[in-house]
């Protein structure tokens, strides 16, 4: 019969076999996706980076980069700020729901969201009809355009927009909770000194010190999913190439030998400069959270709330205001499925058919049906999920136990490696899997799992973040209360830990599998068999497709709109059986 | 009495802890014998639970110093023989009264025999009707006589209790260290009750021990 030791002694050692794994898996494609790259091109790393200065086409796309993540940053904050601050700060009646909603565009996967902001910005759109035109820039666009001299500005704004949208959930989420927990003593002190007579002294004195770190941590992460964000650049500006998409564009051909060393030189180049840039923006992040923390949680939110009481008509504005904003693009993705426009005697007509669905649903002999394009998106989420919600929490009990042990350095470099794949993003992680995995080995390229590889580094930070929490708050009290009644191991842990995890694992459950079934880049890059196809990848294949035949537009928002359905349903499961006080983590 | 009453259930001898560097008791010696309640009165923060929670063997002792009926503790695995009711009543959340009772039945019987045991303890805790209660919607003091029946039902031989009513208002306090001192008694059980309160442990005790002359004993031998 094993010992509590041998039982120790094995978990630790299946934990430590776990995390070296992880971090391997991580590692090890981009290394050897690095080497063959410095193979073909015959350059150092080092060189590559200084490269990287010289070439136009590289400038180009960090300066576009660097330009629409700092836009879409400030948008966020003007668009989010508000919200959070209404949301936090008074009574609302259903405030889960509201806030379920305002979250929405998070877990939304972006091909949907480029869908809804391409929809937004069409011609006959609602900002067309209201003469904003983002497409063709003739109205006040194209006059912006003009003065300032700018190419292509409404594609810019426009993807400045989605990409806000995007965010504005994060802002929401860091924000809100550290309002509606702030002590009203501490506003009412303040009024009362010679510090806070003014609104400015206020803002200094207490709410800038107060939720400055959560607004400069969710900044951070406006910053980085901008940054990597690639489905929206794809759709929204495809004259201009972020890092992310200039990577995905000459990967394709990159790392062959004597071919094409061009698109090599620029992989390397690009993927060394953003691996440095997105570990520093993760490092400030990271730092910025824990300040963030140490700020948290003052007093209950029900009685911060009443205190305050219910919001005025302005407040009323800003929160139906955001809830349009959030809600308009997914619903015009579904809207427009049913739209088939046809140009009769050279005027443009819409008529509401059932034309679209119909084709998606029977697919044709270019593309995979509705239904096969779905089952192959569900056979990946669950092959991913059952691998990342194992390793998630395999890790996050490592963290845990390393935390609690005292050994502070360890659990900060374990969870550390959980969160390097965000660092690493999903066109860098595809490209290391093409790069270093498949350039190698091509038989490989027929595997129909290697999807999944992305998916699982993908998925796994969220289920370590959603669960780590949870089992540091784990009771003690009730292992040892178990054991005490003689309660056999498995019996001591289902009742002691599963059963108050069960919580956090949906959570975490319905997140990976939203976040696998809407995963694009690493999928883009890495199915090339045209059987094993996702949800995702239809509705690029679709959009891709010549427009002459007016069902196909449709057909693709049709798909999309199956894959915002399916996402929705996980994100409201998540929702519901998601634990108290947990509001503020993903 | 006769003498398996005076067979020794535990025994203690020159027990030391320490924590970080700092002695949290030395030389504590006691034996308690079959049948018997004792209770230990001490100040808070003297090491009491610390003391306790070696006996059972949630917390490492150093040295081969504490005999479960003749057996090192150390070597031991822990299978029930030995219960424990915490200061705040452990409840599992996720179970209703009744299967929160059944955790503690060492043997696996039907649904029918399951309901007969919980209808059987939850009168002998003067709870009938309260096996479908959901856990927080139980007082203070109905959370641990619940736990006392849960551990009484797992038969062990020592019952260790950790100051289990400091949590409640003076009469509740009172009458349940009463009814629990009965239902110990008619059980047969063997316990050791610490606790800082002198009424508390004169109540419920065969005997009462001071925390100061367990630890002093071996010295001033």
């Amino acid at each position: 019969m094993l010992t509590s030791k041998d039982r120790t002694l094995i978990s630790n050692s299946i934990q430590w076999t776990v995390i070296i794994a992880f971090a391997l898996t991580i590692i090890l494609p981009l290394l050897y996706a690095i080497m063959r790259l410095e193979a073909v091109t015959g350059m150092s790393s080092l060189d590559s980076v200084i490269s990287f200065f010289t070439l136009t086409e590289t400038k180009e796309a960090l300066r576009f980069t660097l330009l629409e993540s700092l836009f879409s940053v400030i948008l966020t904050l003007i668009i989010g700020l508000p919200l959070a601050w209404q949301l936090g700060r008074y009574e609302w009646k259903h405030i889960s729901i509201i806030r379920s909603l305002i979250s929405i565009p998070f877990v939304m996967p972006a091909i949907v969201a480029a869908m809804g902001f391409l929809a937004l910005i069409d011609q006959g759109g609602p900002l067309d009809k209201i003469g904003i035109d983002l497409r063709t820039e003739s109205g006040i666009i194209g006059n912006i355009s003009s003065v300032t001299g700018i190419e292509n500005t409404g594609h810019f704004i426009a993807l400045v927009i989605a990409h806000a949208w995007f965010n504005i959930s994060l802002v929401v989420r860091m924000v809100e909770p550290t309002l509606s927990t702030m002590d009203p003593r501490w506003e009412e002190q303040i009024r009362l000194l010679p510090a806070g007579n003014s609104r400015l002294g206020r803002v200094k004195n207490l709410w800038l010190p107060f939720i400055g770190p959560a607004i400069a941590c969710a900044s951070a992460l406006c910053f980085v999913f901008s940054f990597t964000s690639f489905a929206l650049v794809k759709w929204l500006t495809p004259t201009k190439s972020t890092l992310e998409s200039l990577m995905a564009d000459s990967g394709g051909t990159a790392g062959i030998y004597n071919y094409r060393i061009d698109t090599s030189e620029i992989v390397l180049a690009v993927c060394l400069v953003q691996l440095i840039i997105l570990v520093t923006a993760l490092a400030i992040t990271s730092r910025l959270q824990r300040k963030h923390s140490l700020r948290h949680a003052i007093v209950s939110e029900s009685s911060a709330r009443k205190s305050r009481g219910k919001a005025s008509f302005f407040g009323k504005a800003v929160l139906i205001g955001g809830l349009i904003f959030t809600l308009l693009p997914l619903i015009l993705v579904a809207i427009s499925s049913f739209v088939v426009r046809t140009v009769k005697n050279g005027t443009i007509s819409s008529d509401f058919t059932l034309d679209a669905w119909k084709n998606a649903w029977q697919g044709d002999n270019s593309t995979l049906s509705i239904p096969e394009a779905l089952s192959n998106s569900l056979i990946y989420a669950l092959i991913t999920l059952i691998f990342s919600i194992i390793i998630g929490w395999i890790i996050a009990s490592s963290i845990n136990r390393l935390e609690n042990s005292g050994n502070m350095k360890l659990a900060k470099i374990v969870d550390m490696i959980s969160l390097a794949p965000l660092a690493i993003s999903a066109v860098m992680i595809g490209l290391g899997i093409l790069l270093g995995i498949l350039r190698w080995n091509p038989a490989m390229f027929n595997w129909f799992l290697i999807p999944v590889i992305p998916h699982v580094l993908l998925t796994t930070p969220f289920v370590v973040r959603v669960m780590l929490p949870a089992i540091r708050s784990l009771d003690i009290s009730f292992e040892e209360q178990a054991k005490m009644l003689g309660l056999s191991p498995t019996k001591v842990w289902i009742h002691s830990r599963l059963s108050f995890l069960l919580g956090p694992l949906a959570v975490s459950s319905s997140l990976t599998i939203a976040f696998s079934l809407g995963e694009f880049g690493a999928t883009w890059i890495l199915v090339r068999s045209g059987s094993w196809d996702t949800l995702s990848i239809l509705v690029d294949q679709l959009m891709g497709q010549p427009k002459f035949n007016p069902l196909v537009y449709p057909m693709a928002m049709a798909s999309a709109t199956v894959l915002m359905a399916l996402t929705f349903v996980l994100f409201l499961l998540a929702e519901k059986v998601r634990p108290d006080g947990e509001g503020s983590g993903f | 009495m006769n003498k398996e009453n005076l067979e020794q259930v535990i025994s203690i001898k020159n027990l030391s802890k320490e924590f970080e560097g700092n002695k949290i008791f030395t030389n504590l010696n006691l034996n308690v014998e079959n049948n018997q309640i004792i209770a230990i009165l001490g100040p808070s923060g003297c090491g009491k639970t610390t003391m306790l929670r070696m006996i059972c063997g949630l917390e490492i002792c150093e040295n081969d110093s504490i005999y479960f009926k003749g057996q090192d503790i150390c070597e031991l695995n822990s299978n029930g023989e030995i219960g424990f009711i915490f200061q705040k009543p452990i409840l599992f959340p996720h179970l209703n009264v009744g299967k929160n009772i059944l955790l503690g039945s060492n043997v696996k019987s039907d649904k029918k025999t399951n309901i007969e045991i919980i209808k059987k303890e939850l009168e002998f805790i003067g709870l009938p009707g309260y096996s479908k209660r959901k856990i927080e919607s139980l007082s203070g003091g109905e959370a641990q006589r619940v736990v006392l029946a849960r551990a009484l039902l797992a038969k062990p031989k020592l019952l260790l209790l950790d100051e289990p009513f400091s949590a409640l208002d003076v009469k509740s306090r009172r009458k349940l260290v009463i009814e629990t001192r009965k239902l110990l008694k008619s059980r047969k059980m063997t316990a050791i009750h610490v606790t800082h309160d002198k009424e508390e442990a004169e109540l419920v005790a065969d005997i009462v021990l001071h925390w100061e002359d367990l630890c002093s004993q071996n010295k001033t031998e």
